[in-house]
């Protein structure tokens, strides 16, 4: 895993200004590495086995998604997706459609008045991955961006997972036939 | 020639000249402007109008000997507004001129709305400053390193939809689901 140098930036700025100046996704608060996006690789055949472990229940999280390649789950598929911790369970498998090994890219979101903001004020995320075990598990700490600095606003654990068993396609998606990944 | 001549072709032969240059004129030149009253039309002018020119009808004296019956169509003029936009107002809200508003008028009222209810625990002072002015909001996108506005849309009644742009085609899985 590649940890990218912080960035010496005030300290006295949100969190949002401090990578908006850094112009980097990651930067140094309190000797922690604290990202606005992060970048997961994924390989060929896996699935997402995405559990919100920790919710602060003053407003809605949401937990975002984003892909070059689809991602299925509850039978849909789409390149950008959100987990709403209001209508969202709080475990989800995704599987990721690929031949190949890629990037899913997750960061976190709030809702104020039905509107879903993302990188603003102290926005944040703290990241702690464990590749060294079989099945990947990556911890994602957020902080969304009202108030003071937090990262039990949304606590999220993201399992990588081989892909069990043969995929079934939804009729709907029949026409994208060669997307079909099987599990290997 | 004498004198004598030199008036008789004056008297006689001045008028025949003049007639052929009228004559030769309209020849070369049959069609000319018409005299056009000059009338009132609130959404070019800018202009009040007078109280006489307003939803008035033609006054036709009734016991009159002379009179006879006339149809009279009062067409409504529309009323420029005095005042400007405020928030509050619709969106749609005509000019003062009585024009409809520019896209962009619409937008900018759409902000300066937003401002008073944007949540000030999401955007800053600069943002809420922006709003304040009719600007939109700015955020620094790390997935493109660049900033990027927020977007509104306006439907046709009025009404505004305020979104970042990563939220216009995002899909919810469960949304569905939890609305069933």
């Amino acid at each position: 895993m590649t940890i990218e140098r912080p960035c010496d930036v005030s300290a006295q700025l949100p969190l949002s200004d401090r990578f908006r100046l850094a112009r980097r996704s990651v930067i140094d608060v309190d000797n922690q590495l604290v990202r606005s996006v992060f970048a997961l690789p994924v390989s060929a055949g896996s699935m997402l086995r995405v559990r919100r472990t920790h919710l602060n229940g003053g407003r809605p999280q949401c937990l975002r998604l984003a892909a070059a390649v689809d991602l299925r789950t509850n039978g849909r598929c789409a390149r950008e997706l959100v987990l709403r911790s209001s209508t969202s369970p709080s475990s989800v498998d995704i599987v990721v459609d690929t031949y190949d090994a890629t990037v899913v890219y997750l960061w976190n979101t709030w809702t104020i008045d039905y509107v879903e903001h993302a990188w603003l004020g102290n926005a944040g995320m703290v990241i702690e991955a464990d590749f060294t075990s079989t099945n990947p598990i990556v911890r994602l700490s957020c902080s969304d961006g009202v108030g003071p600095v937090s990262f039990d606003d949304l606590v999220v654990s993201i399992e990588i997972a081989p892909l069990s068993g043969t995929r079934i396609m939804p009729e709907a998606e029949s026409e994208r036939a060669d997307h079909v990944v099987t599990s290997r | 020639m004498t004198a004598r001549d030199a008036l008789l072709w004056f008297v006689i032969g001045m008028p025949i000249c003049s007639a052929l240059l009228v004559l030769l004129d309209r020849f070369f030149a049959p069609v000319r402007g018409r005299f056009v009253p000059r009338r009132y039309s609130p959404l070019t002018s800018g202009e009040l109008p007078l109280p006489s020119m307003v939803d008035r009808p033609l006054a036709v004296p009734a016991r009159s000997a002379r009179a006879i019956p006339v149809l009279v169509a009062t067409v409504p003029v529309p009323r420029p507004v005095r005042n400007p936009w405020a928030p509050g107002d619709n969106l749609l809200r005509p000019l003062i001129t009585g024009a409809a508003p520019a896209p962009s008028t619409v937008r900018k009222r759409a902000w300066m709305a937003y401002s008073s209810i944007a949540s000030r625990d999401v955007f800053d002072a600069a943002s809420i400053e922006r709003l304040e002015r009719g600007r939109p909001p700015l955020r620094y996108n790390p997935l493109v390193s660049t900033l990027e506005a927020m977007n509104v849309d306006v439907d046709a009644v009025g009404r505004a939809r305020v979104y970042w742009p990563e939220n216009d085609i995002v899909i919810d899985p469960f949304a569905l689901a939890t609305l069933s």
